[in-house]
C-alpha cells in the first residue's frame, strides 16, 4: 500500500472532522509562543512552532486540581467526579508524548493514581515532526525526531505536505475519516535532524555519574545565579510534584481539597510543622531537581525523567541550562 | 485501568481526647465499625480536619490494641491546632495506614533497646507496647528504654513512665536537658544514658527517634558501643502529603520516605545524602 500524504492546507479540513467527534487539543500561537488549547476554529492550529509555554502535562496533572470534595454538615468527603471526554492532542511533537509516558509510569506505578489515569482514558495522539531550535536537546536523552513511541498517527513534514502514517487501530480509523483530504505521498524516509543543543554524551550510564557527582563545585556554581523561582518546575513535562490544600467556600458547607504544581526549588518544600527544612541551601535544591530527572527517577526501561524539551532553559529566569549542568558532569 | 481515588479519607470518631503537655494532645480514635488499623508499630497515617486540611501523624498504640487506635499530636502546625480544639465525638479524617514500620517479627530473641528523645517517643511508644504486653514479652531479650525530654514538664505518658520504671522486666532510664523544680533525676542530652549500658553486641538492636539534631550524635555513640549500623533502625520526619509516593515532599534523593520508611535500618540510609 502506497503512504498517504496531507496537504498543509488541508489540516484545518482534518481538524474540523476530528471536532465532530472529539475535543480537539492543538497547539496555537499566543503572541510570540505557543500554547496547547482545545481548539474552537480549526484554522488556528500551527504545526510548525518550537515549543508550547506549558507542556501537556497541565490536561493530566492540572495546575490546580481538586481532588476530594466534602460536605462540613454532613461530615463526608466525597470522590470528584473526573471528566475522561475523548480526546485528541493534535500536532504533539514526540518528546511531549515522552513526558506523558513519564508521567504515566509515575502516576501508574507503585500506589495507582486514579485521578490522573482517568484523564489517560479515551486520548489519541497525532504526532508532528519539528525542527530543533536552539534548547531542544531531546536526541541526547533517547527521543530522536522520528521515535513515534505512543502516537496514533504520526505526521512527517515535507514540501509543504504532511506524511500520514497511522500506527494503531484507533489511528488507521481516523486516516480512513481523512480519505477526502488525502493524496499519494512521494516521501519516503524520516528527514535528517541536527540538534543544536546537545550533552556531550549519551544518557547511558548518567545515572553512576550523577552518584559520584553529590559534591561536585557545579551545584553551588549554578546556585548562585538561581532565584528559586521554580519556573523550571512549572513548565517542565515530567515535573509532577505537588502541593495539597483545603478550601472552604463561603458561605456554604462545601469544602474541597485540592492539588496544586509545587516546586521543589522553594525552601519550604521540605519543611515540616516543626520549622525544619531538610533541603535548606538552595544549591541541595538544584542538585535534587537535576539529579530527579537523570538519576533519582527513571521508568520501567530506564529512561531518564529528562525528554530534552528544553523549557526550563528557555523560560529560566536566571539563564540556567541544564544541559550545561549536565556537561560540566559529564 | 482500574484505580481507585486514593486521597479520600475514611471519616473516624474521637473516643477520647485528652491534653497531654502544653502542645500535646492524646486521641484515641476509631474507625468506622471498630475495624483494627492494620498498622505496623511506627508506621502513621494522614489525618484531616474538616474544613482545615491534612497532617501526617504517627500512630502511637501498639497493633495489639482492638477497637481503636492512638495518636499523640504536637499542635504546631494550622491542621494540629485545629485538632487540639476538637473534642471527644467529633470526627476526623482517616487515610493509611501508610510506608513501613518495624518488623518486630525480626526482633524476637534480641535484647532492644530504645532511644527516645522528646516527641520520638510517640511513634515509639506502638513498638514498645507491642513488646512488653504480657503476652508477648517473652518473645523478646532486655527492654532497655531510654527516653530524654526538655523538661519533665514535657514528659509524655506519664502514667506509663512511671509503669515501665516499676516493671522488673523494663530497664527505664530518663533524662531532662534541664533540671526544674522536683526533677532529682539525670541532667543531661540523651546521649549521655548510652555510655553505661551494659550491651550484649552480638543480640542487641536499637530503635532510636528523635528531633532531626538527635539521630546523628545517638547513632555515633552507639557506634562507639560497638552496635553495627544493620542493628540500628531508624525512624525520620518528614513531610509526608500525600502518602503514596506521589507529590515528592518526603523524598531523600530518590527514597520516598512515606513509601519506604518512616522507619529505616540505619545501613539502608547510611550512605543517603541528607537522610541523617
Amino acid at each position: 500500500m502506497s503512504s498517504k500524504a496531507i496537504a498543509r492546507e488541508k489540516i484545518p479540513d482534518a481538524v474540523s472532522l476530528l471536532k465532530a467527534k472529539y475535543r480537539v487539543i492543538a497547539p496555537v500561537p499566543k503572541g510570540k509562543t505557543f500554547v496547547f488549547k482545545k481548539i474552537g476554529n480549526p484554522q488556528e492550529v500551527v504545526l510548525d512552532y518550537n515549543t508550547t509555554i506549558l507542556p501537556l502535562k497541565k490536561f493530566f496533572l492540572p495546575p490546580d486540581e481538586v481532588i476530594v470534595k466534602y460536605n462540613l454538615k454532613k461530615r463526608e468527603y466525597q470522590e470528584p467526579e473526573i471528566e475522561s471526554e475523548p480526546t485528541v492532542f493534535f500536532g504533539i511533537h514526540n518528546y511531549e508524548l515522552q513526558g506523558i509516558l513519564r508521567l504515566d509510569y509515575a502516576f501508574g506505578t507503585g500506589v495507582k493514581d486514579a485521578t490522573y489515569l482517568k484523564k489517560r482514558e479515551n486520548n489519541i495522539f497525532i504526532g508532528v515532526t519539528y525542527t530543533p531550535d536552539d534548547y531542544h536537546f531531546a536526541e541526547s536523552v533517547g527521543i530522536p525526531t522520528d521515535l513515534k513511541e505512543g502516537f496514533d498517527i504520526f505526521l512527517t513534514k515535507y514540501n509543504g505536505h504532511y506524511r500520514v502514517e497511522a500506527l494503531t487501530d484507533k489511528g488507521k480509523n481516523i486516516v480512513s475519516q481523512w480519505s477526502e483530504f488525502l493524496e499519494d505521498c512521494s516521501y519516503d524516509g524520516d528527514p535528517v535532524v541536527h540538534f543544536k543543543n546537545k550533552l556531550k554524551q549519551s544518557v547511558a550510564g548518567i545515572r553512576e555519574i550523577f552518584h559520584g557527582a553529590y559534591n561536585h563545585p557545579v551545584w553551588k556554581e549554578t546556585s548562585k545565579k538561581c532565584y528559586s523561582c521554580g519556573t523550571c518546575n512549572l513548565v517542565c513535562p515530567t515535573c509532577y510534584c505537588f502541593d495539597v490544600s483545603d478550601e472552604v467556600v463561603l458561605g456554604t458547607d462545601q469544602g474541597a481539597r485540592s492539588r496544586r504544581w509545587d516546586s521543589c526549588q522553594i525552601l519550604g518544600f521540605t519543611e515540616v510543622a516543626g520549622g525544619e527544612a531538610f533541603r535548606e541551601k538552595r544549591y541541595d535544591r538544584v542538585r535534587h531537581r537535576m539529579s530527579r530527572k537523570f538519576a533519582y527517577i527513571m521508568d520501567d526501561r530506564d529512561r531518564p525523567f529528562c525528554v530534552g524539551c528544553g523549557r526550563c532553559i528557555r523560560q529560566c529566569t536566571a539563564d540556567i541550562s541544564i544541559t550545561d549542568v549536565m556537561n560540566a558532569l559529564l | 485501568m482500574e484505580a481507585k481515588n486514593i486521597y479520600v479519607p475514611e471519616v473516624a470518631d474521637i473516643i477520647r481526647i485528652e491534653r497531654m503537655t502544653e502542645l500535646e494532645t492524646f486521641y484515641d480514635i476509631k474507625l468506622p465499625g471498630g475495624r483494627d488499623l492494620g498498622h505496623e508499630p511506627g508506621q502513621f497515617v494522614e489525618v484531616s480536619v474538616f474544613g482545615i486540611g491534612e497532617a501526617p501523624i504517627s500512630v502511637s498504640s501498639s497493633h495489639l490494641k482492638k477497637g481503636s487506635f492512638e495518636m499523640v499530636v504536637r499542635s504546631v502546625g494550622n491542621v494540629t491546632q485545629a485538632m487540639q480544639k476538637l473534642k471527644a465525638g467529633d470526627k476526623l479524617g482517616i487515610r493509611g495506614p501508610f510506608g513501613h514500620g518495624f518488623k518486630t517479627k525480626d526482633f524476637e530473641g534480641k535484647d532492644i533497646v530504645i532511644i527516645a528523645g522528646g516527641i520520638g517517643l510517640v511513634p515509639l511508644r506502638s513498638l514498645i507496647n507491642t513488646i512488653i504486653d504480657p503476652a508477648e514479652r517473652k518473645k523478646y531479650g532486655r527492654v532497655i528504654i531510654l527516653y530524654g525530654s526538655k523538661t519533665k514538664e514535657e514528659f509524655l505518658f506519664r502514667n506509663e513512665l512511671e509503669t515501665w520504671e516499676s516493671r522488673n522486666d523494663i530497664e527505664y532510664h530518663v533524662t531532662v536537658d534541664r533540671k526544674t523544680s522536683g526533677w532529682n533525676g539525670n541532667v543531661g542530652v540523651i546521649t549521655t544514658l548510652i555510655p553505661d549500658l551494659k550491651l550484649d553486641l552480638h543480640n542487641t538492636i536499637a530503635a532510636v527517634c528523635g528531633p532531626p539534631i538527635m539521630y546523628k550524635f545517638v547513632i555515633l555513640s552507639l557506634r562507639s558501643k560497638g552496635l553495627k549500623d544493620n542493628q540500628l533502625y531508624v525512624s525520620l520526619e518528614r513531610k509526608m502529603k500525600c502518602g503514596v509516593g506521589k507529590c515528592g515532599h518526603c523524598q531523600i534523593n530518590n527514597i520516598y520516605v512515606c513509601q519506604e520508611g518512616p522507619v529505616f535500618n540505619y545501613a539502608y540510609i547510611e550512605d543517603l545524602k541528607e537522610a541523617i
